[in-house]
């Protein structure tokens, strides 16, 4: 599957809230906030960020499961996607990759304090911790994710 | 840190909708499903009610896999709390329903949603099995 360039270009976008999903053996979900997402040229394969501190459980669950789930969504508009795919691989974050997460956090921070008039400062506290690990995915399908009808459908 | 299976009084400010909670839940083939989620509502210290609206993907993992996490989150301090839930039963009538209803419309004005647009199908009612504070400014 080939994301867009709309779906890139939500991807990049400031107030976009990004989520990764999986679950253990006991089909017990594991969630965690991300703290920025980078498109491959290949469109087919993502790389995402997620602090340590939040994600080892989603860690710990691919060592028995490859299944991925990535949520996307606007916090500005409401607009949202689903990405399912399998994970690839993780290895721990260079300082480049660090430097991409302090400033999509501080986007994101911004838009949290402008759209939603909510102390970006404490969100950016809250969310943005290191170390962190950098997970390779490969996208295989899209679900419409905003709240409307049609949420759920399949959109790539 | 995980504490006892209850809400407290200081989780009530993440029960608002101000900051929307997400939501996992996982089919029996073990793909996830995370969604926002517009309501986590309190139903008593143990329990509570998810509304449910557009989600037919967490309705129908919930009817296979009753067990779903959700993070919900104090708009005032970003104070971070996940409660494993499990599933219980769907009230589509009923006082906890009600209320719900208009909460929601609250929500939704809250959010700038148009009037209707985030009408609840449901209430999915869940029993808190853990809750673990994942941030909290004075601990950070």
């Amino acid at each position: 599957m080939i994301l867009t360039d709309r779906f890139i270009e939500l991807i990049n976008t400031p107030s976009a809230a990004l989520w990764a999903s999986n679950c253990n053996q006991e089909l017990e979900p594991e969630m965690v906030r991300l703290l920025g997402t980078k498109v491959e040229p290949d469109r087919e394969h993502i790389l995402f960020f997620l602090p340590l501190k939040y994600g080892e459980g989603l860690l710990h669950n691919f060592t028995h499961t490859d299944k991925l789930t990535f949520l996307l969504a606007i916090v500005l508009t409401n607009e949202s996607y689903q990405l399912k795919g399998s994970y690839l691989s993780h290895r721990p974050c260079n300082s480049a990759e660090v430097e991409f997460q302090k400033e999509y956090m501080t986007g994101l921070s911004t838009a949290i304090s402008e759209y939603q008039g909510l102390p970006g400062e404490s969100a950016f506290n809250a969310y943005y911790h290191q170390p962190s690990v950098a997970v390779r995915m490969l996208v295989r399908e899209a679900y419409e994710q905003t709240p409307k009808i049609g949420a759920g459908e399949k959109v790539l | 840190m995980e504490s006892e299976a209850k809400i407290s009084r200081e989780m009530m400010a993440g029960l608002q909708g101000v900051v929307p909670s997400t939501l996992a839940t996982c089919s029996k083939d073990g793909m996830a499903n995370v969604t926002y989620i517009s309501q986590v509502f309190y139903v008593d210290e143990t329990h509570v009610a998810l509304s449910c609206q557009f989600m037919n993907k967490t309705w129908h993992n919930l009817q296979e896999n009753p067990k779903a996490v959700v993070i919900i989150t104090c708009p005032a301090t970003f104070t971070l709390w996940q409660l494993r839930l499990r599933y219980l039963e769907a009230q589509t009538q009923g006082p906890v329903f009600e209320e719900m209803d208009m909460q929601l419309a609250a929500i939704a004005s809250l959010h700038g949603v148009p009037e209707g647009l985030y009408k609840i199908r449901s209430a999915l009612i869940c029993k808190v099995e853990q809750v673990k504070c994942l941030y909290h400014p004075h601990s950070a």
